[in-house]
């Protein structure tokens, strides 16, 4: 699936599923310098992260400005199947949300 | 950000009543807002886990470059081989704000999470993982040739 939230893939392998996931957000640190004004760029970053499987809530993360720009999560549910949904959702420190998901091929 | 903060009051207050027990434990843990401000490695430590004193242990596998030619996107991968862990806590301790991210594991997913991090300068890479009522720690030094923190 692809969408302006990101992208995700889920693959089943021998009864595993594995996700990867590369999130759209800029992850500000607050300490970066705009090239062209020489303005701070304020911080900005996601601070939770909650995997879903079919649903039920399986990892979940929380993230400082540490984590790149466009996030990237790479992890592996148990017990999945074909036609399994696998959703991904973040919340920013701003508030704002947004969510990945995908059906297990 | 209001809506937010009444979620936490309410789950606050609830917690206060002893229904804590009743609410699923991911909307209980809040985000640790203090431990992800210090600037100081064992600051960080401190306020997630206080005086526990962690156990190094080779059962917990870092996976990340020997050498990041970019500090603003350092793969990393923890796997862990220990039984029913619970949390696995990054931290850098390069970085202004060592304290990197926090996973929360459920039996239903494999111990194992892949991400990419930004580390400032060369520095170790440290996984404190709490599992069976424990504490462990695995290290992983990293050279990092252009930092990420900066501009």
């Amino acid at each position: 699936m692809n969408t302006e939230n990101g992208r995700i893939r889920a693959r089943l392998k021998d009864g595993v599923i594995g996700v990867r996931v590369l999130l759209r957000h800029p992850m500000e640190t607050g300490s970066r310098k705009d090239p062209a004004t020489g303005e701070i760029i304020p911080r900005h970053y996601i601070q939770e992260v909650v995997c879903e499987h079919n649903g039920k809530s399986v990892l979940t993360m929380d993230w400082g400005w540490g984590i790149s720009a466009n996030p990237y999560i790479g992890f592996q549910i148990k017990n999945g199947a074909a036609g399994d949904t696998v959703t991904v959702r973040w919340t920013d420190d701003q508030g704002q949300t947004g969510s990945v998901e995908a059906t297990v091929s | 950000m209001r809506r937010r903060r009444l979620i936490r009051d309410a789950i606050g207050a609830a917690a206060a009543l002893g229904l804590a027990g009743l609410l699923p434990r991911s909307l209980l843990a809040a985000w640790p807002d203090k431990a992800f401000h210090a600037q100081d490695l064992s600051e960080a430590e401190a306020d997630l886990f206080g005086d526990r004193v962690p156990e190094d242990t080779d059962a917990i596998t870092i996976t990340a470059p020997d050498i990041a030619e970019n500090g603003r996107v350092v793969p990393v991968e923890v796997s862990i081989g220990l039984p029913s862990p619970q949390t696995m806590t990054l931290f850098s301790d390069g970085n202004p704000f060592p304290l990197l991210a926090r996973a929360r594991f459920t039996p239903d997913v494999e111990p194992s999470v892949s991400i990419r991090v930004k580390m400032g300068e060369s520095a170790n890479l440290i996984a404190l993982v709490e599992a069976d009522g424990k504490l462990y720690r695995a290290t992983r030094a990293v050279k990092v040739t252009a930092g990420g923190c900066g501009g």
